[in-house]
């Protein structure tokens, strides 16, 4: 009788201090979160079941993503969006990515430079050569050789007839409020930064998608998600 | 069963005392303090209701959930939304910014709330232009929204891709020059091309500069003119065309460099052809939405207009 007591107070005590433990984890900021390592321990059990059910088949079981797809890898360290605070990432789990939840990032979408077809963007529309000279001046900012006449050309386009500087920025190093991927740093959001995977986006555009998960997953489960990726890109190999 | 010696016999009722003091007070009927209690109920009810009615605050929730910073009737307004409006605004990390600045977005996004809410009671979704615009756009999005954030299977996406083969091509590129000769000149033109030799040998050729360059198919097509352009589209790289005889004069086309669009594979076509699945599979959400709401909705409408 006294060891069923027990047992039955431990089992009560240890769900009180579960509901204790997700309520903190919930309470406590969201970027302070990652300095207590027991609710970094917490959101790591709960993100995982969540990571593979939901997440996973887009940013693969490794989370690194698919560039293929366009599936940007969550561990490199490299944020589209925000600057890898476990708010922002909160933020972008909760309402995703042009998601069609109004409060979804959608600042923003690579135009087509072949047709002006985007209600949307007022762009001029660039020819197979400027395209080119384009690909030449992204070499140049990425370190690789380059045409150095095609380059300069590129570098009028970019910031002149083009237009890229007004997401891409001057320096070609991206806009993290608008998710303007960074040009220069030779990480490449779809493909791997060949002269055809550039021009193909040139040609068609790019608008990835996040679905919104906050009618899909609890607020502790989004938090979770959020803390545990944020660790998971932040940590050290050992 | 015989009662042993020593045990006790059971007392009834009966025998136990009158009851005194309030006891007897509360055990005795009176009907003067019966009407007085039925008043103080019903007056207590009232003073409830009333509170309840006129107090405007309903039923309320005393704690605060742990995901939201506030709670206005109950409307929660959620932490990560706040810090992200903080961050936002102030373009700091959260931890950075004071406590007056977080006060004053807390009582920002309250006072946000409490107009959107008194927004409601007026009913302005029923009356102001851009409300409705707003929830128009948002219900379309929401529609869509797991079609646009799902991915279809590879199966179903290669389907697709079969059913639609002739839509995936890679944008072809030519490289064209124009030349126009007076309608006068067709005769030798003919001649010219009759004995063998390419119609942009005879002199008096113009080039009309209507191309740029080498250029994307769709691009030559708006720039030579629908009847130009197919006339080029055929030509290999180093031909010319026959004389083709316009109302500005005779045409002869040199094709300097044509490279015809390809058919592109599967892997190559993938991301476009998701795109075109997903519209297409958008397009039919939002339509089957509209004739379900069509349907359980009761319009009433002028016969007049009806068609």
């Amino acid at each position: 009788m006294t060891v069923i007591c027990l047992a039955v107070c431990a089992a009560i005590g240890a769900n009180l201090f579960d509901a204790h433990m997700r309520d903190l984890l919930l309470r406590t900021p969201g970027d302070e979160v990652p300095n207590h390592i027991g609710l970094v321990r917490l959101a790591d059990k709960l993100a995982a079941p969540a990571y593979a059910a939901n997440c996973a088949a887009c940013h693969g079981a490794d989370m690194r993503g698919d560039s293929s797809r366009g599936a940007p890898n969550l561990v490199d360290q490299d944020w589209l969006y925000g600057s890898g605070l476990v708010s922002e990432i909160e933020h972008t789990i909760t309402y995703g990515i042009r998601s069609g939840n109004p409060k979804t990032h959608n600042l923003a979408v690579m135009p087509s430079f072949l047709h002006q077809q985007s209600a949307r963007y007022k762009i001029n529309t660039l020819s197979p050569p400027e395209m080119s000279d384009l690909v030449q001046f992204l070499f140049q900012v990425e370190g690789r050789p380059f045409d150095r006449a095609a380059s300069a050309r590129g570098a009028d386009l970019y910031a002149n007839k083009g237009a890229c500087y007004d997401c891409h920025a001057a320096d070609a190093r991206g806009d993290q409020a608008i998710g303007a991927p960074n040009l220069a740093d030779n990480i490449w959001l779809y493909g791997h930064g060949s002269r055809d995977d550039i021009l193909r986006a040139m040609i068609y555009g790019h608008a990835g998608v996040c679905p919104a998960w906050i009618h899909r997953l609890s607020p502790v489960v989004i938090r979770a998600l959020a803390v545990s990726l944020h660790d998971r890109a932040t940590r050290r190999p050992s | 069963m015989m009662l042993g010696a020593g045990v006790k016999p059971p007392t009834s009722a009966a025998n136990e005392d009158p009851p005194a003091g309030w006891r007897a007070y509360l055990a005795r009927v009176d009907e003067r303090r019966a009407f007085a209690l039925l008043a103080i109920g019903a007056i207590g009810g009232l003073l409830i209701a009333g509170v309840g009615l006129f107090g405007a605050k309903g039923t309320t929730m005393r704690g605060l959930p742990a995901e939201d910073v506030a709670l206005v009737n109950q409307q929660p307004i959620l932490t990560s939304d706040f810090v992200s409006q903080v961050e936002t605004t102030y373009g700091v990390p959260f931890a950075q910014t004071t406590q007056a600045q977080k006060s004053k977005i807390l009582n920002d996004m309250i006072r946000e709330e409490l107009y959107v809410q008194r927004g409601l009671e007026l009913g302005f979704p029923s009356s102001d232009p851009d409300t409705r615009n707003a929830l128009v756009a948002a219900v379309e999005q929401q529609v869509v929204a797991d079609v646009t954030t799902q991915n279809p299977a590879e199966s179903e996406l290669a389907a697709y891709y079969q059913r639609h083969r002739d839509a995936y091509a890679s944008e072809g590129v030519m490289t064209v020059t124009d030349l126009r000769y007076p309608a006068s000149s067709l005769g030798a033109l003919q001649a010219l091309v009759a004995a063998g030799r390419p119609a942009n040998q005879a002199p008096g050729g113009v080039d009309t500069k209507r191309t740029n360059g080498e250029e994307f198919y769709f691009a030559a097509k708006i720039h030579l003119g629908d009847r130009l352009f197919d006339a080029a589209r055929i030509l290999a790289t180093g031909q010319s065309s026959p004389p083709i005889v316009m109302p500005d004069g005779v045409h002869v086309l040199v094709m300097q460099h044509n490279a015809p669009p390809v058919p592109l594979s599967f892997a190559d076509a993938r991301e476009q052809v998701l795109v075109d699945y997903k519209r297409e599979a958008e397009n039919r959400l939002q339509g089957s939405t509209e004739r379900f709401l069509r349907d359980k909705a009761d319009i009433i409408t002028d016969k007049a207009y009806v068609k």
